[in-house]
């Protein structure tokens, strides 16, 4: 099997960085039901926002290699 | 006790669960990064912008963390930051949906969070503070001993360990940590040092191999006559971890023949014996497709005369639940018969997969025995691996690990303690319930060689070797006449061949009382010139002059297999508290008695008796191998009386002048295992 060219690696790391925006999302959902259960240890609630803010931010930086991975690709032709 | 009922801990088991597919996906996207990393740049300036970028998206402490991972950069890149304690995004997902494990088995047991001692370990493991929580267990392991601190660990066992392999420096054990965590596969290496436990389990090789073998009276008694779940237990509990298993055809409720394989958990004993059920047939029976262990239970099957198609009920405890969920998966097996049930009692069988989806499977296992957790899925598992099998995971603090892992503790938790689940599979078993129509018992082996044959003796067959499984054998040396010794091997050539010290030749008796033996339960008694071996040879061993055995098949097969001059007679070991007490009797008449206070003695491993004899006029030598712990009691305060019966052995004891002597050394084993294979000719015959 061929290695992957620059734009399918681009591509990756764009749904890559789609895909952890919606683990963000999910830990912000899981975090809000768990708020309603009595029997969930107070130290969740910190580590889930530590966990959405670094989903955020890797999302972001994926999109942004996969951005500068793109425009370093030749165009064709 | 509880069953895993309780809303809370269950919800919490569900966020632990989507914290780790979302870890898993975190871990996918870290992957793909440091492979474009890691691919060839298109262009000069660009190129670099974006290399840059990916460099930057896979080591952000804000982002992804230290995230190389996948291919061989990455696993390189991964155990720089194993050493260097960085840690990814990925692994801090997983290290809170461990926490979050240990939460939810706490609720369900809630003296996980009332013991001082054990929330400090939790504290300090989920807080990555290995030097406190190594303290923090040694704590433990003081205050309670090593047996109640495992007891005590168990249900949060497997997520602990993993959690410390996740966050500690080595990074060898992170796959491990990582498969059990993610609840993926079976664990693949110790997640303590990270050494591979596939590389242990491929150690234990061999075709399997079973022998008919006959109960003990006292075990054929109490063998049931009739099928059902706590009559195969119960079985299971009469056949004990001795590395056999039983076969029985029962007449089911529809008139129909049934057959049932009952297989009880590892035996008791040295690592890798030639038992497919030992330590090492434990490891790889859990984390192999097949073992000798299952391989041996085909075997003992086929011996059965099992028809092709009949229907078949599994049951297994511990190692043995692990072997036969391997032939439950074994296509070829599976062909062959139809494998109905499988009942697998605290056995490690997570990553099991039975090959027909109509073989209902059964697992019940006690949170607090650390066996069932050794594929890494224990109480704080939150995957459901298993929609379609009946699993009962219950806690029962009153037991203690290993006590609470026997097949007695879960027979009487089934029978006393959980009536909804015995219920539930006394009717899953409804088909086999009604008579035992044939019963069979089978010793099992890695291969044929360890199965070794049957020799006939005039009192039936023998099986080689004899195995004993729990012997008391004491082993005293005295100091003898040197010339009544030389006139008793008999002749100037056997003179040459006996060993002195001071002038004086070292006469040896030997007494036995062996339980749970091929051969029956029986004693011997052995009186013995130390010899030295032959030329090249230079181990000592024992010409037995005359032995006394308590049963017919023993005398006969010492006359008869060894070559020893045997009598029928009686003997009796007793000691305890640093008392000793042999006597040996022939009829009413009492031939010795081996009596006194031989104290603490020293500790010592109970060591081999090569023994030499003649055998139809060649000479030939044998073993009695011993296996266990044992006390030497140099010079101790016991004395030898021989008796008045008109016995040979009594009258070489007197002609060696043992009668009132003490002797120089006494080695006794109260229990250990004993094995005995037929005699070979010497490579050389006696001087």
């Amino acid at each position: 099997m061929p290695a992957p060219d620059g734009e399918t690696h681009a591509r990756i790391l764009d749904a890559d960085a789609a895909e952890l925006a919606r683990c963000a999302t999910r830990l912000r959902e899981l975090s809000a039901r768990l708020r309603a259960d009595p029997a969930t240890p107070g130290w969740l609630f910190d580590a889930l926002n530590a966990h959405i803010t670094s989903c955020v931010v890797a999302s972001a930086d994926l999109a942004e290699a996969a951005a500068r991975l793109r425009a370093s690709v030749p165009p064709p032709g | 006790m509880t069953m895993d009922d309780t809303s809370d801990g269950r919800a919490l088991l569900a966020a632990a669960r989507e914290l780790a597919e979302i870890a898993e996906s975190v871990r996918t996207a870290s992957v793909h990064a440091t492979a474009a990393l890691g691919a060839r740049p298109a262009g000069p300036d660009g190129a670099l912008r974006a290399r840059r970028a990916l460099l930057h998206a896979v080591t952000s402490r804000k982002g992804l963390g230290h995230a190389l991972a996948g291919g061989r950069a990455g696993a390189v890149g991964a155990r720089i930051g194993g050493m260097v304690g960085a840690r990814s995004l990925a692994v801090a997902l997983m290290t809170t949906s461990l926490r979050l494990r240990i939460a939810a088995v706490t609720l369900r047991n809630p003296e996980l969070a009332q013991d001082p001692l054990l929330r400090r370990l939790n504290e300090a493991v989920a807080a990555d503070r290995e030097i406190e929580s190594a303290r923090a267990l040694y704590a433990l392991v003081r205050d309670r001993g090593a047996a109640r601190a495992l007891t005590a660990v168990a249900p949060i066992f497997g997520e602990i360990l993993a959690l410390r392999a996740l966050l500690d420096q080595n990074p060898l054990n992170d796959h491990t940590a990582w498969l059990i965590a993610s609840g993926s596969a079976a664990a693949t290496a110790d997640p303590v040092t990270g050494l591979s436990n596939r590389a242990v389990a491929v150690l234990d090789s061999g075709a399997g191999a079973a022998r008919r073998v006959h109960p003990e009276p006292a075990e054929a008694e109490r063998l049931r006559r009739t099928g059902s779940l706590l009559d195969f237990l119960a079985n299971i509990c009469v056949v004990g971890p001795t590395g056999r298993a039983l076969v029985q055809s029962v007449t089911g409720p529809d008139a129909t023949e049934r057959y049932v394989v009952q297989v009880p958990g590892m035996r008791i004993g040295v690592p890798d014996s030639d038992s497919p059920g030992d330590l090492l047939g434990a490891f790889s029976s859990t984390l192999l497709d097949s073992a000798p262990y299952s391989r041996a239970l085909a075997k003992a099957i086929d011996d059965f005369g099992v028809p092709a198609g009949a229907e078949l009920a599994l049951i297994g405890h511990s190692a043995g639940g692990a072997a036969i969920m391997s032939l439950a998966q074994d296509p070829g097996f599976c062909a062959r018969y139809t494998v109905t049930h499988a009942v697998a009692i605290g056995s490690p069988i997570d990553f099991k997969r039975p090959v027909s989806s109509r073989t209902r499977v059964t697992s019940i296992t006690n949170q607090h025995d650390l066996i069932p957790s050794l594929d890494g899925q224990g109480a704080g598992n939150c995957f459901d691996l298993h929609p379609d099998w009946y699993v009962a995971d219950y806690t029962d603090p009153a037991h203690e690990f290993p006590a609470c892992h026997s097949i007695e503790h879960y027979t009487a938790n089934i029978t006393h303690d959980l009536p909804e689940v015995r219920d539930h599979v006394e009717e899953d078993l409804r088909p086999y319930r009604g008579p035992v129509t044939r019963t069979q018992l089978y010793r099992l082996y890695d291969d044929e060689s360890g199965a070794r044959r049957t020799v006939a003796t005039t009192r039936g067959p023998v099986e080689l070797p004899v195995r004993c499984d729990d012997a008391h054998v004491v082993t005293a040396y005295f100091a003898a006449d040197a010339a009544a010794a030389a006139d008793l091997l008999g002749g100037p050539a056997a003179r040459r061949a006996a060993a002195r010290v001071g002038g004086r030749a070292i006469a040896v008796l030997y007494a036995a009382q062996n339980r749970r033996v091929t051969l029956g339960d029986h004693g011997e008694l052995a009186l013995g010139i130390v010899v030295a071996g032959p030329p090249r040879a230079s181990r000592l061993a024992v010409r037995f002059l005359g032995t006394l055995a308590t049963t017919e098949p023993a005398r006969a097969a010492a006359n008869e297999i060894w070559g020893h001059p045997a009598t029928l007679g009686a003997l009796r070991i007793e000691g305890g508290a640093g008392l000793l007490r042999v006597e040996a009797g022939i009829g009413d008449d009492t031939v010795l008695t081996l009596a006194g206070v031989v104290g603490r003695g020293v500790p010592v491993p109970a060591r081999d008796l090569v023994v030499h004899s003649d055998l139809g006029g060649a000479p030939v030598r044998s073993r009695i191998e011993l296996r266990g712990r044992g006390r030497a009691h140099p010079s101790p305060r016991v004395r030898l009386t021989v008796g008045p019966a008109d016995h040979p052995l009594a009258r070489q004891l007197r002609a060696l002048g043992l009668d009132g002597a003490r002797p120089l050394l006494c080695l006794r084993s109260p229990s250990c295992r004993s094995a005995r294979d037929a005699a070979v000719p010497m490579p050389q015959p006696l001087p």
